[in-house]
């Protein structure tokens, strides 16, 4: 900006020498400012500084509010890198270190390491399990503990995407529909205009039908400039996609632009989600992601996604191995008669749009087309809506838009609660949710209309598993 | 099947239920007003003021007369060494069950008029959401909140 300010002056004043002061004048603001602007990010790297010690992390950073953090791996939720374009080519990364608070960033987030620092401060700050036995008693530590204390941590279990595969991410990621989502409003206001502008002779089928053919092209070509552009973000951002697993971590590495990794200790996954939007289940594919606490970096909400494309089978035997304990537990569907309330609540608000089109507009009729589709849907959400619990595992399956599976373990489940409408209640069926810590708060796994029984009985589970220790005797209340 | 929840939550809650829902019914009545005088003044028809003033009836009738009572029988709790367990709903009748080894924080709050009354609401925090016991008596809600925090913290585990 600077040079490029310079540069103008000095042109301006070779024409018009009698500006010459006050581009001079700017020029120097100019430069001013960008010296501040490179003075200020040089302070800040100097006043921000960090180490760890006796495996807790400690940063101090600001230059006039000082903030300063204390982070033992006990708090820690997940460790995340990134590296944009100008960071890969340097080979610097930025680590953000997710806790299971609530603020808007993560806890805390050193920019500019090299990657090898970066990988010896996140070995740093692995939770020490010999340390956790002898504090909390080895009692406590046993769901971590069944698995071998490594000296250095070894890569157990590695999966890689395919370019075959990340094609077909790319081609059926919801990424294209979603931008397909944004347009379609667009074009829908732009119609009406286009419509209006047609002088009224044009407008018998003769001259008209050449204008339904150009707006058809143009809807289409934009449809597929929408879904191209989708797919190629998303294939930027599964690029070179690995998912490891060491001893006690999961880790995912991905993206061509800007290489993302995260670490999720094993200990702190809170559930694990099977997702199957309409295109991939098509071909019978699942996404799988993990919960875990903690704001996620980048604006990035949402679970962690472990693998974007397993069959169902594949799907079984990657979570044995990169997510131990969870086994899938027999799914059973909601009872018969809970099918029309899923197909009632699916027509409810398309039949009253329906219904307001039909009576005014010439073509409104056409508008009833939309109940009868949404009452497939409801019929498929009532198909897909099941559970099932199995030892330590509750998994839960139901349909928004993507058919998704949850599995909770029992001691991650934060609370359950069932509901009941009067209708339900007549019907004697009820809906169940389990809520879980996750990013960026809470995630919610909602099922509609099991039988009431079953879903008291989901509660009960719970309760059942509730750690009961004789410690009680010391407590007086 | 799972009994209910042993405790009430205190009686005054009714009363603060009405006065809160009164309140509610304050702004169709300043609507019934408003019309009242348009109409007096040939503005608008007199029928508006007539659905006006019995929008603001039905409003007080349930907020003030019906609601508070029924909100008041609905909501059970019952707080035991191992678990947090809630039932309430007017329509949708919702039971919860907290694990107490799930508990992140417990709080009570009051507001002007739950203090008016000598009530607290103690609210429950885990990592997944909070949960709210409204309108105890203010001793109730203290002794509650601290046996909570007692229980959640021999119990405390990492998220």
């Amino acid at each position: 900006m600077p040079a490029i300010g310079a540069l103008f002056a000095f042109n301006v004043v070779r024409e018009d020498p009698r500006i010459a002061l006050g581009s001079v004048a700017v020029a120097v603001a100019l430069l001013i400012a960008a010296m501040i602007a490179v003075l200020a990010a040089w302070i800040q790297w100097m006043r921000f500084t960090f180490h760890v010690e006796g495996g807790a992390l400690r940063a101090e950073e600001g230059i006039i509010v000082r903030k300063s953090t204390r982070l033992t791996p006990e708090r820690i939720q997940s460790i995340d890198t990134k590296a944009n374009l100008l960071f890969r080519v340097l080979g610097l990364v930025t680590v953000d270190i997710q806790t299971a608070g609530r603020g808007k960033e993560a806890e805390v987030s050193i920019p500019a390491l090299t990657e090898s620092d970066a990988r010896e401060l996140a070995a740093g700050l692995r939770v020490r399990h010999e340390r956790l036995v002898s504090e909390l008693g080895a009692e406590a530590v046993v769901d971590i503990a069944v698995m071998p204390e490594p000296q250095a941590p070894t890569t157990s279990h590695v999966w890689t995407l395919t370019t075959a595969e990340l094609a077909v991410v790319a081609l059926t990621s919801s990424g294209g529909l979603i931008v397909l989502a944004a347009i379609v409003p667009v074009v829908g206001a732009l119609m009406p205009v286009v419509s209006e502008e047609l002088p009224v002779e044009l407008a018998d089928a003769l001259t008209l039908g050449p204008w339904i053919v150009i707006l058809g092209i143009l809807a289409v070509a934009m449809v597929g400039v929408a879904w191209i552009a989708g797919s190629v973000g998303t294939a930027l951002q599964y690029w070179e996609f690995v998912t490891k697993r060491t001893d006690d971590e999961l880790r995912v590495e991905r993206g061509l632009l800007q290489r993302n990794t995260r670490s999720v200790p094993l200990d702190r996954v809170q559930a694990i989600r099977l997702v199957e939007g309409p295109l991939r289940q098509m071909i019978r594919r699942v996404t799988v992601g993990v919960d875990s606490a903690g704001l996620a970096t980048g604006g990035e909400f949402g679970p962690t996604v472990l693998h974007p494309l397993l069959t169902a089978q594949e799907s079984r035997r990657f979570c044995d191995l990169m997510v131990p304990g969870h086994m899938f537990p027999e799914l059973r569907r909601v009872p018969k008669r809970a099918r029309r309330r899923y197909v009632i609540r699916a027509i409810a608000l398309p039949m009253l749009v329906a219904g307001v089109l039909a009576a005014t507009m010439q073509y409104g009729w056409l508008a009833l087309s939309i109940p009868i589709l949404s009452s497939g849907w409801g019929l498929l959400a009532f198909t897909d809506a099941a559970w099932g619990i199995s030892g330590d595992v509750v998994a839960l399956r139901w349909r928004t838009f993507a058919r998704t599976t949850a599995l909770v373990r029992r001691r991650r489940v934060q609370s359950v609660t069932v509901s009941q409408h009067p209708l339900q209640k007549i019907a004697g069926l009820a809906s169940v949710s389990v809520r879980v810590a996750a990013s960026p708060m809470t995630a919610v796994f909602q099922v509609r209309h099991l039988d009431e029984r079953d879903a008291i009985g989901i509660v009960e589970w719970v309760s059942e598993g509730v750690e009961r220790t004789e410690k009680w005797t010391s407590v007086t209340v | 099947m799972r009994p209910d929840p042993s405790e009430r939550i205190d009686e005054r809650a009714v009363l603060v239920w009405r006065i809160a829902g009164a309140s509610s019914a304050l702004m169709p009545a300043a609507a019934a007003g408003a019309m009242a005088g348009l109409a007096f003044m040939d503005l608008v028809p007199g029928w508006s003021f007539w659905l006006a003033a019995a929008v603001t009836v039905v409003v007080a009738l349930l907020s003030v007369a019906i609601v508070p009572r029924v909100r008041w029988i609905r909501w059970r709790y019952e707080v035991s060494e191992d678990e947090v367990y809630l039932r309430h709903g007017l329509v949708i009748r919702k039971r919860t069950l907290i694990p107490m080894t799930r508990v992140q924080h417990v709080d009570t709050k009051a507001g002007p008029l739950l203090r008016a009354f000598g009530l607290s609401t103690v609210t429950v925090a885990t990592a997944g959401g909070e949960h709210e016991i409204p309108a105890l008596s203010d001793e109730v809600a203290d002794r509650l909140r601290d046996r909570i925090a007692v229980l959640a913290r021999v119990t405390a585990d990492v998220v």
